[in-house]
């Protein structure tokens, strides 16, 4: 009996320490390096989520999405703009912080990369961002922005700036 | 009731264990009922935990002894037909071998895939929920999840262990251990789920790969239980951990009467019930009708187990015919 209620005890100690922390953390602090270094965001070809218009600069409903998110919190952006295997293979090796374009959750890649969940739906699938894998604090900060956000006015900006194919 | 011989009787218990025997089945019907919610709410909430899958997996496989039990609760009663003349007691052996396999089988599946998934380092990826318009961490229902399906569990264990006993039914017994055990495996899933939540990603994969033991030990102990009773071994207590003394009491019984000289009793377990048979060497050869009943009501009077038992009168208890090898 006295074992029994220890364990009890014990466990229920450990549930109030994970309370008192401020769950989730990331294995690799991905949240916090994006506040020091910035966020390197991997963009693949994909209208009108994400374009590249009269050959360089970049357009399209996720990429101003992702501008709207490192302006609000101060963060330096990079853009690399690629292909969505490769892109995704960096990411998996925590080469990026963020992976966008098109992206849908029904994708071969769900085991090897974190997605958000949906913030659209659409006929061709449900949107998300690519993220490293296991990194829960920095997915549920992505989360919570994309929920926030007026996806409707992004896509149709996406598709003036792109053209809608 | 009147019996007809070589027809194995069905299965009454005592007047005093009938009380016992309804609070069992209304316990299983509620573990029933319990275990579906708690498998619908893991499902909902299981995402890319493998810690949670694995539980959520045991939590199916655990569905399976209570209607094991419910359903060995209505054939005990059923009378033997002419194409099963030994009843229809063994039932639940064959039921607790499908559930020993399946145990075994997804706890060593879920053993390698848990192992993989840790050797090949894939992280899990919990986001956010939405519940009453809050967004929240999806781990917090994770570990609700687990409290719900570990904590009542837990308690119908316990119930069912001082039931199984009165009862003296190894099924239902079965039943109680694997939900007395079940806070390990809630435990196992609130660590991993914890540990995710803290970063340290492979904690998750560690969970599973504790849970998928304990699902695979369940399996290899109930296999073992099931291999037992169909090989007719010799009765076993309730928890199988010692031999039953029932065989060797009878025969002590037995010995004891006046004109026996020596015995030999073999019985092996149907269910709830043991058949077997008696091997009596009489003194004299007078009166074997008389002796042959009397036997019966010693073994009924010994145990209401004992319910279907053939007696032979013997000369002695090595066979002459037994002695000729083949040499001969």
């Amino acid at each position: 009996m006295a074992a029994r209620s220890s364990t009890a005890e014990r466990l229920a100690a450990v549930v109030w320490l994970a309370c008192a922390c401020d769950l989730p953390r990331d294995p690799e602090g991905t949240a916090e390096r994006v506040v020091l270094h910035g966020l390197r965001v991997g963009v693949v070809h994909e209208p009108p989520w994400a374009c590249r218009r009269d050959g360089h600069s970049l357009a399209g409903a996720e990429v101003d999405l992702v501008r709207e998110f490192a302006r609000a919190r101060g963060l330096d952006l990079t853009f690399t703009f690629g292909g969505e295997t490769r892109l995704l293979a960096a990411l998996q090796r925590f080469e990026y912080d963020l992976v966008i374009g098109g992206l849908v959750a029904d994708s071969p890649y769900a085991d090897d990369v974190g997605f958000t969940r949906a913030y659209h739906r659409a006929v061709d699938g449900e949107h998300v961002f690519a993220l490293p894998p296991g990194e829960n604090a920095w997915t549920m900060q992505v989360e919570a922005f994309l929920g926030g956000a007026d996806i409707d006015v992004a896509l149709a900006r996406g598709r003036a700036d792109c053209g809608d194919s | 009731m009147s019996e007809r011989w070589g027809h194995t009787p069905a299965h009454e218990l005592p007047c005093s264990k009938e009380p016992s025997m309804r609070r069992a089945e209304r316990v299983e019907q509620v573990s029933l009922l319990y275990f579906v919610t708690a498998i619908a709410f893991t499902a909902l909430v299981m995402g890319e935990s493998q810690a949670m899958k694995t539980v959520w997996i045991d939590d199916i496989l655990g569905m399976v002894p209570p209607f094991a039990v419910l359903v060995a609760a209505r054939l005990r009663r059923r009378e033997a037909t002419d194409t099963y003349r030994y009843g229809y007691h063994r039932a639940v052996t064959i039921a607790f071998l499908v559930a020993a396999v399946a145990l075994l089988g997804f706890g060593i599946y879920l053993l390698g895939e848990s192992l993989y998934t840790l050797i090949r380092a894939e992280r899990p990826t919990i986001g956010t929920t939405t519940l009453f318009g809050r967004d929240l961490w999806l781990g917090w229902l994770m570990l609700a999840a687990l409290v719900w399906s570990a904590v009542p569990t837990v308690i119908l264990g316990r119930i069912k262990l001082r039931l199984a006993e009165d009862l003296h039914d190894k099924a239902l017994y079965t039943d109680a251990l694997m939900n007395k055990a079940d806070w390990m495996t809630g435990a196992a899933g609130m660590l991993g789920v914890i540990g995710i939540g803290l970063g340290y990603w492979w904690a998750d994969a560690v969970a599973a790969c504790a849970i998928a033991i304990d699902i695979t030990h369940d399996g290899g102990r109930n296999l073992l239980a099931a291999f037992g009773d169909l090989m007719d071994r010799r009765p076993r207590d309730v928890a199988c951990r010692s031999d039953d003394p029932l065989p060797d009491r009878l025969a002590a019984e037995l010995a004891a009467l006046p004109w026996v000289r020596r015995t030999s009793v073999r019985l092996r377990e149907h269910g709830h019930v043991l058949i077997g048979e008696v091997y009596v060497v009489p003194v004299d050869e007078s009166a074997p009708l008389q002796r042959t009943v009397q036997v019966h009501s010693v073994a009924r009077e010994l145990d209401w187990r004992l319910t279907d038992l053939t007696i032979q009168l013997v000369p002695a208890l090595t066979r002459a015919d037994d002695e000729e090898g083949c040499e001969g």
